[in-house]
């Protein structure tokens, strides 16, 4: 039933979440300005070091030129998210708000990371579309629909999976007000040197990338990203699927033990 | 519990809220001044308990209007937060509306609400009209209630053209307002009022302090409010719990207070003439010289010999006008704070 207070109450979230972000439009504007230039950056850079069509960890340099485009444009759909304030809201007692309220706190997040996601994903097609016509670059563009399907799919499930995470880190500022962000940055070293953000992960040796494999953090983004290549075949790709699907549930249950945990210990401090 | 406080005082209707044997204790480190005891804190950490609140019980009935008073850090706070289920206690059992509060059920939400006069729940850069609309929806409130509660809310505080302006941009005054819309968007039977008007003119103390008395009356709702002010506790509550370091020192009507802790009345005395040394030096045979400002005088006398002092003065001082005052409230409770015996 679309008439249902669950679905209206979040909706209204979702809406209240957008008024709140077009109040900042110059600083969102500037924030994709610097998206965009770190797009040309990063593009030069590597074309720079690929002058030549030579080999680097079985990447050509339209290959690997494409696996960089689509991190940072990966990185900004998955991995930016607007609840890692929830951190700073338990730390120093906005949490109290909400606790107050017939409202899921995570849920309220997630709609409010989906807005953001939303509005950054209409930007970044205009972006890239704009960057393609003027740059030409030698990019690879997935044209196959069972592969885009697939990669929708993965791309959603990694935005789930990225939020548990990045929550069970904001939740420990119920016992570490004040350092919360330090497990954030942990977070962020794992996102760095297991996601995928730095490098592709097959430039480890075999073993050591099937063991990477079986963590939750390859699947932020350098699955995601090999799906849309063309280089992952459809078992591979369910059992994948089935991997994140497996520790976003997991993930899950842990972070709900650990906020009942938390909100028992909450403190409800001022400011 | 010690119920002394509570003699003649008429209850009526349900008990809304109870409380009994309420504790809320802090483990608190301690950590040694300077660079060295932080490291020593890292390995070996001193806990000790701090008790918020120490075996607190206590009834309030269907549309009671409740003060709380005490000093900083006395209970006050942690006793509504408790209340309001952001809290788990230590030890004790409360029910409001039947419910324990901090099992958080959407049912027992949607009949309270907790205002503090420090922290805001408006969206900042968003006129105050959004956040009421979020509100109305997370708490599932029909559009035509919605609409009604609100007319008669932005009636009452007179802040009908401000709902579209920007909360960052209203004054403190019209800010607590829009709070207190908010809070009571979903009609709340039961009302938690920290500090309200903390940080407020007079102007706007008395605006607030007029609008919780007309929606205590008008709505029935059941009411606790803490403050500071003694002018708020005095002009809207009938019955105030004194709390001071966790524990309940006094509960029953405000009234009483001054009786059962005021062993004085003060004599004020206009005089037609200055006293001599003499005559004010024989002045302590009544009590003590509270003020001397010619022409005023004021005297603190023995509850019990203040008849008899007033016309000893009236026979043998030059007094204009006499009065027998009882002790101001603010002065019996500071005595209470400061840790004069109350038993």
């Amino acid at each position: 039933m679309w008439h249902n207070y669950f679905v209206q109450k979040y909706w209204t979230v979702f809406k209240t979440s957008w008024s709140n972000g077009f109040i900042y439009r110059f600083n969102f504007l500037l924030w994709r300005a610097r998206s965009v230039l770190v797009v040309l950056t990063v593009y030069f850079l590597w074309e720079a070091v690929f002058d030549s069509n030579h080999l680097v960890a079985g990447y050509t340099r339209d290959k690997i030129l494409t696996y960089v485009f689509l991190t940072l444009v990966l990185r900004s759909v998955i991995l930016g998210m607007r609840s890692m304030d929830a951190a700073g809201e338990i730390a120093d007692g906005r949490l109290s708000n909400y606790l107050l309220k017939p409202l899921n706190y995570h849920i309220y997040w997630f709609v409010r990371d989906l807005a953001d996601k939303i509005l950054n994903i209409l930007f970044i097609v205009f972006e890239t579309i704009g960057l393609y016509l003027i740059l030409q670059p030698p990019i690879f563009i997935q044209t196959n629909p069972l592969i885009l399907l697939e990669f929708g799919i993965i791309v959603g499930a990694a935005i789930c999976l990225n939020f548990v995470l990045g929550n069970i880190a904001s939740n420990f500022s119920f016992w570490t007000p004040g350092n919360a962000w330090g497990f954030w940055f942990l977070y962020l070293v794992f996102q760095d040197f297991l996601g995928g953000v730095m490098y592709p992960l097959d430039i480890f040796p075999k073993a050591v990338t099937k063991v990477i494999m079986l963590l939750p953090f390859p699947y932020l983004l350098f699955f995601p990203a090999n799906v849309y290549l063309g280089k992952v075949a459809v078992p591979e790709f369910l059992s994948g699927l089935g991997i994140v699907v497996c520790w976003v549930l997991v993930i899950t249950v842990l972070l709900k033990i650990e906020w009942r945990l938390g909100v028992r210990d909450y403190k409800a401090e001022g400011r | 519990m010690d119920n002394w406080g509570l003699g003649g005082y008429n209850y009526f209707g349900m008990a809304v809220i109870s409380v009994n044997h309420l504790s809320k204790y802090y483990q608190v480190h301690q950590k040694e001044p300077g660079l060295a005891g932080s490291i020593k804190s890292l390995f070996a950490r001193k806990y000790y308990d701090v008790k918020a609140v120490d075996d607190v019980s206590f009834e309030i009935k269907e549309g009671e209007l409740v003060g709380f008073i005490g000093p900083n850090g006395a209970g006050k706070t942690t006793t509504l937060k408790t209340l309001s289920g952001l809290l788990y206690p230590t030890k004790g059992e409360v029910f409001v509306l039947g419910y324990t509060p901090w099992k958080r059920q959407a049912e027992f939400q949607k009949q309270f609400a907790l205002v503090m006069g420090q922290k805001n729940q408006l969206w900042w850069d968003l006129p105050a009209i959004e956040s009421f609309i979020l509100n109305k929806e997370i708490y599932e409130v029909p559009k035509e209630k919605y609409q009604t509660t609100l007319d008669e809310l932005t009636e009452l505080l007179g802040v009908k053209d401000l709902l579209k302006v920007q909360v960052r941009k209203l004054s403190l005054g019209e800010r607590m307002k829009m709070e207190l819309i908010a809070a009571l968007i979903h009609s709340p039977k039961v009302l938690f009022l920290d500090e309200p008007t903390i940080g407020l003119d007079v102007v706007a103390q008395k605006k607030m302090r007029d609008f919780i008395k007309v929606y205590n009356q008008k709505y029935k709702s059941t009411v606790i409010l803490t403050s500071h002010y003694m002018d708020d506790v005095k002009e809207l509550c009938k019955r105030v719990v004194i709390i001071d370091k966790g524990k309940v020192l006094f509960d029953g009507l405000l009234d009483e207070i001054v009786r059962k802790f005021a062993d004085h009345k003060l004599l004020s005395v206009v005089l037609e003439k200055e006293l001599t040394a003499k005559q004010l030096e024989k002045l302590t045979l009544f009590g003590g010289v509270k003020e001397y400002s010619y022409p005023k005088l004021v005297l603190q006398v023995r509850r019990e010999d203040s008849n008899h002092a007033a016309a000893k003065l009236l026979q043998s001082y030059p007094v204009a006008d006499l009065n027998i005052e009882e002790a101001q409230i603010e002065d019996i409770i500071r005595e209470v704070f400061t840790g004069k015996d109350v038993a």
